[in-house]
């Protein structure tokens, strides 16, 4: 029997649980050897032979070639071990979020000086209507 | 018997320590909340604990996957603050010895 998930009805948002984390096991161990510098260095000279080290998924792999967050996470991705990908191409954690999000990196930081994004609309799906 | 003196806080985005790091404090977009620290500041210089329980969540730099435990307890001598992958970090170690007060990371 499958397990109730309700809280897969967050628009936008995947909860990285159980079934995520094994999903996303060596896609995360890989993100954290990015914190040792003569490994960013590898990756960075040649990144397809570093992923080519790992027992990574090839859908993974074209995800972290692509720099696809969103994609990543729905791969079982955490964004605690993926900002190691962002980090290693000198980015800010601003920037990365903001590249989930469809915006550029102004619309998103005046969207977070604004007080974030609005709860409106965004606590289920079909909120704005529809059946439930 | 010990007496606990204070608790203090703060919030903990990822993105506050790198702004730090990288001195971005005084940039309209971080100096709000910043400006929001002072005032704590100011009471721990002049409210110095003999000992301090840091309490945090590992934002995946002490734990991978491998071993995540619910609750850890550090005990060492001293506690790097990690390389996310960013490898600027200038924060200084923190110790179990008493140093002199925190003061803000040198470039």
């Amino acid at each position: 029997m499958a397990i109730d998930k309700p809280y897969s009805d967050i628009p936008g948002t995947t909860i990285f649980d159980a079934e995520q984390s094994r999903k996303g096991y060596w896609l995360n161990q890989f993100c954290m050897s990015l914190m040792q510098a003569e490994n960013r260095e590898r990756f960075k000279a040649d990144e397809r032979a570093y992923l080519d080290e790992w027992d990574m998924t090839e859908d993974q792999k074209l995800g972290v070639l692509d720099r696809d967050l969103n994609r990543l996470i729905s791969l079982g991705g955490n964004i605690y071990f993926l900002a190691k990908i962002g980090a290693t191409d000198g980015l800010s954690f601003q920037q990365m979020a903001g590249s989930m999000t469809g915006m550029t990196e102004d619309e998103y930081r005046a969207m977070m000086v604004g007080g974030g994004r609005s709860i409106e609309g965004n606590r289920y799906m079909d909120e704005d209507g529809g059946d439930r | 018997m010990a007496h606990i003196s204070a608790s203090v806080y703060t919030s903990h985005v990822p993105a506050i320590g790198a702004a730090l790091d990288l001195g971005k404090t005084d940039e309209p977009y971080w100096r709000p909340l910043f400006a929001g620290d002072e005032p704590s500041k100011a009471w721990m210089r002049e409210h110095t604990p003999d000992v301090v329980f840091l309490v945090f969540n590992d934002h995946a730099t002490a734990f991978s996957l491998e071993m995540i435990p619910t609750f850890a307890i550090g005990t060492a001598p001293s506690y790097a603050v990690a390389d996310e992958g960013w490898a600027r970090v200038r924060f200084p170690t923190s110790s179990d010895t008493p140093t002199s007060p925190p003061t803000s990371p040198t470039r």
